[in-house]
């Protein structure tokens, strides 16, 4: 048998990377007299077949380009210059060439971790973080960032976290960037403390304004135990403008941290979800939201849906006011450590507004106001109460192109929340950012 | 030489024959009728080979191979399927491969005896493509991913010692393979030992078949994910053809058409074909070293039609797996 799939994905860039590495080592080994001898023949059709793959796939790229140049008119989504073949083709390259780097230092990450000593397991990660940055290339250093970043939250059982983290942020390209991510979560009740361990690889593409895509794949480690942890985001807008169609769907895998007995159960949470606008007449839009989870620990397995739709207007550039409702589903009840009603029912009216200013004084502020509703299972629906939101963010640009974000949110809506754990859950967080420009 | 069959008696006489006919003839020939109901036995005695039969159906090649391998008197064990038919010096090319002590297991290359139907075309592409790069680059690094289940050969008391092929997963073959790998054994493949197995020749067999290969590929993950990471080169093709076969697949399945809609361009959909020059290079070089230039241009389409299929099942069975917990561990014959 064969596993994957011939010719697709990143098995067929790892041959050809297999390939193009023979010669070399065939010098390697034959310095250092090891192997038999007559394999010169066998590595140079080796890779003179990878040569030739690659060749072809030039030529189709370069053929592709001029038949997009040619129809170029014709293509709704083709905003792009006399360069733009050559962007589709170098994008597309970065990102299979970044998604492989990402797969196979992953798989090295997991193996430091699982076999190596934990000095050599820093060691790694160390490498790796220099490795990617040597990839990305001396070029693009100035658009690359060094973040640390520490935030705390506390809510109505009693909860507290406090989390460390750093980033390293590289830009390959004007459109695209990778990174590392590592960060520490301690989380206390007053009675008993769990702690929660995560370092990532991560990529982002942004073809155009408003338009990414966001790889984040990693290791997550809680009880003692490892788990892989990720995220692919794609957004999507018709126009840059931010007023047409747009989707933005994410998939992620992570364990839920609100609570030490989360994290001692090690409560996976594998979700697939959208958010879908869609422009009616003038600055009207409607929005329609959807998201799906399997929540996994040990012992069982739960689905919990939602469901929601909002009206939205426009009202100023970067602002808008809207009317959301939503539905939140679990299939059964958990005795896993979160809150998993029948139903939970929330009718908000919502504000946002976000500001960037010439000096990248930027502000972003969600406000969400109104009542929601919930039926434990088995039971019906309770009588309604507040439910309310809110984020702020605001990000100030210090000496040296260094900037400073500084982030609030705060949530008191029945049994809404990603990790609550009663019907009258509520929570306040805030975060602190420093992003250096790495020289 | 092992021949394991289970209602085989359209296709064992002519891999007894082939076994019959090698220019390093075997030993002892044994062919288990794992409680056929065609007569397959009877076939097989005709032909004056020693026949097997368990007290009852093993429920698994892994089960039938398993239990003639009390019987074989061999330092080497040779796996034929009964469907497989060997080139007249297949044994004698695989046998080299043992003349290193360390070497536990080897395979040959397999290329599908029919080649007719839009499946059987599309697997004749896949292991020209396979067999002529992929595996290729697997032996020279020392780590071939599989020893093919259809045409390998082993130290009998090596394979003894490790129960022989366990039924645990759908894919004995990757299980015994990166079990040796683990034990610290090497695995060989010899591309001049050529074998021709019967492939699936209509879509109910192929469904049958990537189910089988689908799930026994992830089932092998899951049990021996921790083991393969010591590996060098192995845990690096094992992480890409994962990958390839779930997040790929997923790509390849579910984004490409919603962004050829959502972009209102069918240009989008070239992405299904736009690797045709990548896959044709080294399937041209497999097959002009057969002279078969012509079979494989003419059967290229049909190589994206498996293709897709492929990338359904593997999707299927990763969903099931992993995200489910749903294991497939009824083994259903296929071809």
């Amino acid at each position: 048998m064969t596993a994957g799939l011939p010719g697709t994905g990143i098995g067929g860039l790892f041959y050809v990377a297999s390939a193009l590495a023979m010669p070399v080592r065939e010098a390697y080994r034959r310095a250092r007299r090891r192997g038999p001898p007559t394999r010169w023949r066998f590595v140079a059709g080796q890779a003179g077949l990878a040569l030739a793959i690659i060749a072809a796939m030039w030529g189709a790229g370069w053929l592709l380009g001029l038949a997009v140049h040619a129809v170029r008119p014709t293509l709704p989504f083709w905003g792009g210059g006399a360069h733009a073949a050559n962007v589709l083709r170098t994008a597309t390259l970065a990102l299979t060439v970044g998604t492989l780097a990402a797969v196979l230092g992953g798989v090295e990450v997991l193996r430091a971790c699982l076999v190596w000593s934990a000095r050599r397991r820093r060691s790694t990660i160390t490498l790796l973080a220099f490795g990617v940055a040597i990839a990305s290339g001396h070029s693009a250093a100035a658009q690359s960032a060094i973040s640390g970043q520490a935030a705390g939250s506390r809510d109505s059982d009693g909860n507290v976290m406090f989390r460390l983290g750093t980033t390293v942020d590289l830009a390959a390209s004007s459109t695209t960037r990778f990174g590392l991510a590592a960060s520490h979560a301690r989380v206390t009740d007053g009675v008993s403390a769990a702690g929660l361990d995560e370092v990532a690889l991560r990529g982002t593409w942004r073809p155009r304004r408003g338009s990414s895509v966001d790889v984040n794949a990693g290791l997550v480690r809680a009880a003692a135990r490892l788990a892989p942890s990720g995220q692919v985001r794609v957004r999507w807008r018709r126009s840059s403008d931010g007023k047409g169609l747009a989707l933005d769907v994410r998939a992620r895998r992570g364990i839920l941290d609100g609570t030490p007995q989360l994290l001692a159960n090690r409560v996976a949470r594998s979700e697939l979800g959208g958010v879908l606008n869609v422009p009616l007449v003038g600055a009207l839009r409607i929005r329609g939201i959807g998201r799906a989870a399997v929540l996994q620990d040990s012992l069982e397995s739960n689905w919990r849906t939602m469901l929601g739709g909002a009206v939205v207007l426009a009202v100023l550039p970067g602002g808008e006011v809207s009317g959301q409702y939503s539905e939140l589903r679990h299939a059964h009840a958990s005795t896993a450590g979160y809150f998993a009603p029948r139903l939970v029912q929330v009718i908000q009216a919502g504000s946002y507004l976000e500001v960037e200013t010439a000096r990248e004084l930027a502000l972003a502020l969600d406000v969400g106001v109104g009542v929601g509703r919930v039926a434990a299972q088995g039971a019906p629906l309770g009588p309604w109460r507040p439910a309310l939101r809110g984020y702020a963010m605001v990000g100030l640009p210090l000496a040296g192109r260094t900037q400073l974000w500084l982030e609030v949110e705060a949530e008191d809506s029945p049994g809404a929340g990603e990790v609550a754990t009663t019907p009258s859950w509520r929570y306040l967080s805030t975060a602190l950012s420093l992003r250096w420009p790495l020289p | 030489m092992i021949v394991p069959a289970y209602n085989e008696a359209a296709s064992v006489a002519d891999t007894i024959r082939s076994l019959q006919a090698q220019t390093a003839p075997a030993r002892q020939i044994l062919v288990v009728d794992d409680c056929s109901t065609d007569g397959t036995g009877a076939v097989a005695a005709a032909l004056g080979v020693t026949v097997v039969r368990p007290p009852a159906n093993t429920g698994s090649k892994a089960g039938a191979q398993t239990f003639a391998l009390r019987y074989v008197r061999t330092p080497l064990t040779l796996a034929l399927d009964a469907d497989t038919v060997l080139a007249r010096d297949g044994i004698e090319r695989l046998l080299p491969a043992f003349e290193r002590p360390a070497v536990a297991a080897a395979c040959g290359f397999v290329l599908p005896q029919r080649v007719r139907s839009v499946w059987e075309r599309g697997r004749y592409i896949e292991y020209l493509f396979a067999f002529t790069f992929y595996k290729q680059l697997q032996e020279y690094y020392g780590k071939p991913l599989i020893s093919s289940g259809c045409f390998s050969m082993y130290r009998t008391e090596l394979l003894r010692s490790l129960g022989g092929w366990s039924d645990r997963t759908l894919a004995e073959d990757m299980d015994l393979t990166w079990s040796l790998y683990q034990a610290g054994h090497d695995v060989r493949f010899m591309p001049e030992a050529v074998c021709y197995p019967i492939e699936p020749r209509t879509f109910r067999l192929m469904r049958t078949q990537l189910r089988r290969w689908s799930h026994g590929f992830i089932q092998n993950v899951k049990l021996h994910w921790r083991g393969v990471l010591t590996v060098p080169y192995l845990r690096s093709a094992v992480a890409v053809a994962l990958w390839d076969a779930t997040v790929a697949a997923g790509l390849y399945l579910i984004i490409l058409p919603i962004l050829a809609v959502l972009l209102a361009s069918p240009w989008v959909l070239l992405g299904y074909v736009i690797d045709i020059p990548a896959v044709l290079v080294p399937v041209i070089v497999g097959a002009a070293r057969r002279r078969e230039i012509g079979r494989a241009l003419a059967s290229m389409p049909a190589f994206f039609v498996l293709r897709t299929v492929n990338a359904l099942f593997f999707l299927r069975a990763a969903i099931a797996e992993l995200l489910f917990g749903r294991s497939l561990r009824v083994y259903e014959k296929g071809h």
